[in-house]
This record gives C-alpha cells, sequence and structure tokens, in this order.
C-alpha cells in the first residue's frame, strides 16, 4: 500500500473522504516549493492509492460482465484503468470516481462483446450478439456444490441470467449492472446518469420484471 | 409466485453471482499502467482555456424534445442550400404560362431546365412541366441527369470563372446522388428557355468544398469561429426519409414561439437513433486533449425586421481535434430566459460535414430570432448546452455556452462576418420561400450580401445569386 506524504496508508473501500483527498492531491497543480518530479511521484503514488481501492470492486463487474471469464475480466480491467488515467481529466466530480469508473469498465466489456470475432470457436459462436459461449452452456463461475450436477445447473441458471441481463435494453442495463454487479448505490446511479433516484428504482423494477419473464420463458 | 416475489427472487439471484478474487499479479499490471507523467497531464488540460465561455456543470435540465420546435427545426432548416436553390425557387413563384408551354413543347431541350427539387409539398409547376412525360420529382431527376449527359458542357466557362479549390478532389461519395448532375439546373425565373444550362455555381462551389480535405483544427488555445465556406447541406445516402424530404420541401415562414409557452429547443448532430440510419459522430481526442467539441454563440441584429427588440442568435456547435475516437448521442439544446425574451423562433440548423461523420473542424450552425423584453436585459439571453457520450468509455461529456447581451453586436456592421453571412443567408431563404418574393427585400438583402461580399469571399457568391434573384423577381414582377 502506497504511504508518502500524501498519507494514503490503507483505505477503506469506498471512503469517500479518502477517496476526494486522493483526487485533490492527483489533480492538485503545481505548487511553490515543489518541483516537478516531486509533483508527479504524489501523483502517481495518488493514483496508484486509488487503484488499489477500487481495482476488487471493477474486477468483480467485469468477471460477473463476462460470466467467470478471469482471463477476460482481468484484460478488461486493465483496458478499463487505461482509459481512466487518460480521461481522468474530464471527471467533474459529480459522482463518485468508482461510479464514474464503472461506467468505463461498463462501456469497456460492451465494446469488447460488440468486436466482431474473427475466430469462431467450434460448439457455439456467440457470434450474433458477440456474447461470450461456453461449449456446455454453463458460467465458469466454480461454486462449491453438493454434487457435480448440481453445480452445473447453478451456472447455468446464472448464464441464463446473465445473458437475459445483457439482452436489456440499454437503460435497465446498465443500471441493474451498476445496482447488483458493480455494488453501486441507486443515489450514486441516479447522480451519474442525471435522472432521479424515483426513477433509478423504477428502471429496476422494470429490469427485474423483464428478467423475471425472460427467465420463465427460457424454461418452457 | 407473485410479481413482487418474482422481482425479490432476481435481484437475489443478480446479487448472488459470484464476485471472485482477483489474480495476484493484477494489481502488478495495474501498477504499471499508471502513467508516469499523469500530474503533467492534468496540468495540461488544466492550463487549455476553455474553447468559448468558461465551461461550467450543465444545469441539471430536463431534455424535452420540443417536438414542434424540432419539426420546424427539420423542415425550415437547410437555409444556405435554399440560398443556392433560390433562383428555381423564384422561378416558381412567378411562372409565364407562357415559357411553360414553350417549355413543355420543348421536349428534350427543356428537360434540364426543369426544376430539380421537386419535392415534397413544392414543384406543381414542374410537375405541370413534366407531366406530359408522366414523371413526378424523381422521374424528373432521373430524366435530367439523362438530359445533362447530352447537353452542351457550359458548366466549363463558369467554372473557370470561380476560384477553385487547391486541393485535388476526393473521390465522388454517396452524398452526391442526389445532387443534380451538371447541366440540369433550372433556369431564370418563368422562363423555359435554353439560354444554356449550367451548373448552379454557388452548388458547384458547395460541392467542391465538400469534397476538399478537412482543414486542419485550429490550435488548442483558440476556438476559432468557423469558417463560412459555402455549405453544403448534402445528407448521405444513409439519412431518413424525413431529412431528405425537409430538404427539398418548400419552407414556410417559421412561427414565433412564446417563451412562457417554450423556451426549449434541440437540435442533433447526428441522425436520431432508432431511425434506422444513425451515424457516429467521429471527433477527436488528441488536440486539444478532452477538447472534442467548441460551442460558438454570438448575435447582432435581425435582418428580417427593422425592429431594434428583435436579434438573431446564432449558435455554432464546432467538432475540434483529429483522431478516430467516436462520439455518440450527440444533442444540442438551446434554453432561451423567459425573463429576458418574449418570443422566439428556430430559423433552422445546417450542417457544414463530411459525409457519413462530423470530423475536425465541420460545424453546425444553428439560428433563432428573439423579442426582447421590455427594458433593459439583465442576465443571460440563451444558453446553448452540448451533449455527447464518448464510445470508448461510455462517459457523458456536457459543456454549455450562454448568451449575454454583450455577445450581441449593437449594429450590422459590427457583427461578424459570419453571424452577418449565415443571416443573410436565412433571411433571404425565408424571402423566397413567399410565394411572391418582396422585390425590395431582395434589393436589400442584395445589398447587405454585396457589402459583406467585399469583407470575406465567401459572401461573393450568395451576394450573386441574390442580386440575380432581385433581378429575376423586379423583371418578373407586374
Amino acid at each position: 500500500m502506497a504511504t508518502g506524504s500524501l498519507g494514503t496508508g490503507s483505505l477503506d473501500r469506498g471512503s469517500l473522504a479518502d477517496e476526494r483527498r486522493l483526487l485533490a492531491a492527483l489533480r492538485r497543480g503545481r505548487t511553490a516549493g515543489r518541483t516537478p518530479a516531486r509533483e508527479e511521484s504524489d501523483a502517481v503514488r495518488a493514483a496508484e492509492a486509488l487503484l488499489e481501492s477500487t481495482y476488487r470492486t471493477t474486477y468483480a463487474t467485469l468477471l460477473r460482465l463476462c460470466g467467470g471469464d478471469a482471463d477476460l475480466a482481468a484484460d478488461l480491467t486493465q483496458e478499463t484503468y487505461r482509459k481512466a488515467w487518460s480521461a481522468l481529466a474530464g471527471f467533474d466530480g459529480r459522482a463518485r470516481f468508482s461510479t464514474w469508473l464503472f461506467r468505463i469498465a461498463y462501456t469497456t466489456f460492451l465494446n469488447h462483446a460488440r468486436r466482431p470475432r474473427l475466430f469462431v470457436p467450434a460448439g457455439g459462436g456467440g457470434e450474433g450478439d458477440g456474447e461470450i459461449e461456453r461449449a456446455d452452456g454453463a458460467s465458469a463461475f466454480a461454486t462449491a456444490h453438493e454434487s457435480p450436477d448440481e453445480a452445473l445447473a447453478a451456472s447455468q441458471d446464472r448464464e441464463r441470467l446473465r445473458r437475459a441481463v445483457l439482452g436489456l435494453p440499454e437503460d435497465l442495463r446498465y443500471t441493474v449492472t451498476a445496482r447488483f454487479w458493480g455494488e453501486l448505490p441507486v443515489r450514486e446511479i441516479a447522480r451519474h446518469e442525471g435522472i432521479t433516484g424515483a426513477a433509478v428504482r423504477k428502471r429496476l423494477r422494470k429490469a427485474t420484471s423483464l428478467l423475471a419473464a425472460q427467465l420463465e420463458e427460457d424454461l418452457r | 409466485m407473485t410479481g413482487r416475489h418474482r422481482q425479490r427472487e432476481i435481484a437475489r439471484r443478480l446479487r448472488d453471482v459470484p464476485a471472485g478474487e482477483p489474480p495476484a499479479a493484477l494489481l502488478g499490471r495495474l501498477r504499471a499502467d499508471v502513467p508516469t507523467d499523469l500530474a503533467e497531464r492534468l496540468d495540461a488540460d488544466r492550463d487549455e482555456p476553455a474553447p468559448s465561455a468558461p465551461a461550467r456543470p450543465l444545469r441539471t435540465l430536463r431534455w424535452v424534445p420540443v417536438a414542434a420546435a424540432l419539426t420546424m427545426l427539420l423542415g425550415g432548416g437547410f437555409l444556405v442550400w435554399r440560398v443556392f436553390d433560390g433562383v428555381r425557387l423564384v422561378e416558381r413563384a412567378a411562372p409565364e404560362p407562357a415559357a411553360v408551354r414553350e417549355a413543355a413543347a420543348g421536349g428534350e431541350g427543356a428537360a434540364h431546365q426543369a426544376p430539380v427539387t421537386a419535392g415534397r409539398g413544392e414543384g406543381d409547376e414542374s410537375r405541370a412541366v413534366a407531366g406530359d412525360r408522366g414523371g413526378g420529382a424523381a422521374d424528373l431527376r432521373a430524366e435530367m441527369r439523362g438530359s445533362a449527359a447530352r447537353a452542351p458542357d457550359v458548366s466549363a466557362a463558369r467554372k473557370a470563372e470561380e476560384p477553385r479549390p487547391t486541393a485535388a478532389p476526393p473521390p465522388p461519395d454517396a452524398g452526391d446522388a442526389d445532387l443534380p448532375a451538371p447541366g440540369a439546373e433550372a433556369t431564370p425565373l418563368g422562363r423555359r428557355e435554353t439560354e444554356g444550362p449550367g451548373p448552379s455555381a454557388a452548388l458547384q462551389a458547395a460541392r467542391e468544398a465538400k469534397r476538399a480535405p478537412i482543414a486542419e483544427p485550429p490550435p488548442a488555445a483558440v476556438f476559432a469561429e468557423p469558417s463560412p465556406a459555402p455549405p453544403d447541406l448534402e445528407v448521405g445516402a444513409e439519412a431518413p426519409p424525413s431529412l431528405g424530404e425537409a430538404r427539398t420541401a418548400r419552407l414556410p415562414a417559421v412561427p414565433f414561439v412564446e417563451t412562457a409557452a417554450a423556451r426549449r429547443s434541440t437540435f442533433a448532430l447526428d441522425v436520431p437513433a432508432g431511425s434506422g440510419a444513425e451515424r457516429r459522430v467521429r471527433i477527436g481526442r488528441t488536440a486539444p486533449r478532452g477538447r472534442s467539441f467548441g460551442l460558438l454563440a454570438d448575435g447582432g441584429p435581425s435582418p428580417f425586421r427593422d425592429d431594434p427588440r428583435f436579434r438573431l442568435l446564432r449558435f455554432v456547435v464546432q467538432a475540434v481535434g483529429p483522431g478516430s475516437d467516436s462520439a455518440e448521442e450527440v444533442r444540442a439544446q438551446v434554453e432561451i430566459d423567459e425573463g429576458a425574451v418574449v418570443r422566439w423562433r428556430a430559423l433552422g440548423h445546417q450542417s457544414l460535414t463530411v459525409e457519413g461523420a462530423i470530423g475536425p473542424g465541420d460545424s453546425v450552425t444553428a439560428l433563432y430570432e428573439i423579442e426582447l423584453a421590455e427594458g433593459p436585459p439583465l442576465g443571460e439571453l440563451a444558453s446553448v448546452g452540448l451533449r455527447w457520450r464518448d464510445a470508448n468509455t461510455g462517459l457523458l461529456h456536457e459543456i454549455e455556452r450562454p448568451v449575454r447581451p454583450g455577445d450581441l453586436a449593437p449594429t450590422w456592421d459590427a457583427a461578424s462576418p459570419g453571424f452577418r453571412l449565415a443571416a443573410i443567408a436565412a433571411a433571404f431563404a425565408e424571402t423566397l420561400s413567399s410565394p411572391s418574393p418582396d422585390p425590395e427585400r431582395l434589393a436589400e438583402l442584395a445589398r447587405r450580401a454585396e457589402a459583406l461580399a467585399e469583407e470575406t469571399g465567401e459572401a461573393v457568391a450568395l451576394a450573386r445569386r441574390i442580386r440575380r434573384a432581385e433581378r429575376l423577381r423586379a423583371g418578373s414582377a407586374p
């Protein structure tokens, strides 16, 4: 964990005060008596501290979106942060950094899913909608279950749920993934989207209703 | 299972999707990616002046599209294209039956004399001319293309008179598909004579300008007023039919809207989503960093009426910066201040874009006429906001530019050349939209355009057009 003049120490995950302090340190302009090298050093340490406080959540979000593909989730996490550093100047602080970061991660995943595939794996393509499809139709999540059959059934259920989520209209899909997989509070989603909290809850209700209907239809 | 129960069950299943721990090596990889010049990058962005007024967070606006205003914008837009089509409109305004019959009897030679823009709601005369051939607007255009191929090429002589762009023209694009072929221009007002067809010089210039390479964007620290190049309102083959129809329809005079009733007007820089003809707006991100769009707002006396209470506002959205990044959902919204403006009307908006994309240097200009409230104006008159989404990050960007009384030029001559050019073009288009354009009005506009042409070469073609229309109208007036 980065330490030093910034006093980053250890961060509580999601600590708003720490996040603001780090962002302020990151964006502090040149001050008298500080060399450019010192400025850069502080900025890098602040960035690393922000990174450490957010990367687990970002990775978890992408892992869920990717259906448990750990390698892909790691690659997309790396891509997300690269974009975040490039776009950091545009972060206006209206919403939390983690909320802003979630949007980048979410879009990174969608862009990846939409990329044309040069190679269609045997046993199912996922070519039509760019979805990641496994040969057995199950997700990659490994959970502890009493029997392999139950584990397979559970993972297939999760994969169906994931596909149903990704098939939602964009506004509902974003809201559902932000709330349940990005673990963002309703007010943060509302603030970032420029809508009210009531509108967010309405979207969530509508989305879960659609998902329920879709999953029932899939089982028929 | 009730609906609410099912929803709760779904929510529980969503939460139960496992998170998983990241690989041990991931943090190291991420740390290695942290830029070592992060502070310098942030400083550079901080030091760059805003392209227009100081950026401020967009107020929480409800981007409620004003359907009526948007319809007026689309129907009454593309003003400057109408300028270069103005002569044909003036002709149709006062057709001479004898000339029409002569043209109809002229057969093939008269085919390419007929107006080419017979679109929805107009072109009755052209249909009368083409009626013998049993064709509508599409048939007329097709016929003229064929005739143009056989017509003598007099366009070369006219082209020699016009300043030619220095850049080599790129291959023709789909946007020219609907343009009339060279040589298929309508004849002067009321006379279907074979005086020698040729392309509208301005239309040709517009085509050439469109094909010219995009100029380098202005320096990062300066947001320059966009060059008022000959406008090109051609919409690509992917454009929705409504835009194409609006391009060719006769323009009615745009009515005023009471500010108390409606004070927001929205126009899009790309094709609306769901229209089946979506078009990505490509903007750059490299220089200036983070500055993808710029907003310009100015105004001055309205050329539509001699009343100091009326002003014309001009908003320009310009794409800056090269690159291949994309912007989506680009929307501009104008909000009129209810306390400062009694009523307003959106005259339309005109794009200077390359087919299929808005690239660096491209711009969209929107014009609004306002009637000021009594008393000295305080605060802002209006504001224009721009919102777009970065396709790479999914992040929304917003910028806003207010218009204050000090932004308006006190006199016509004090206004910028770009403003005056856009204003004259808009007034010309609206004048021509009348069934009987006022000759005195045309003369006044011609005088203004000629005075402007002494300052900027971009007004030369416009001035020539207006003067020609004025002469034709005066000659055909009873």
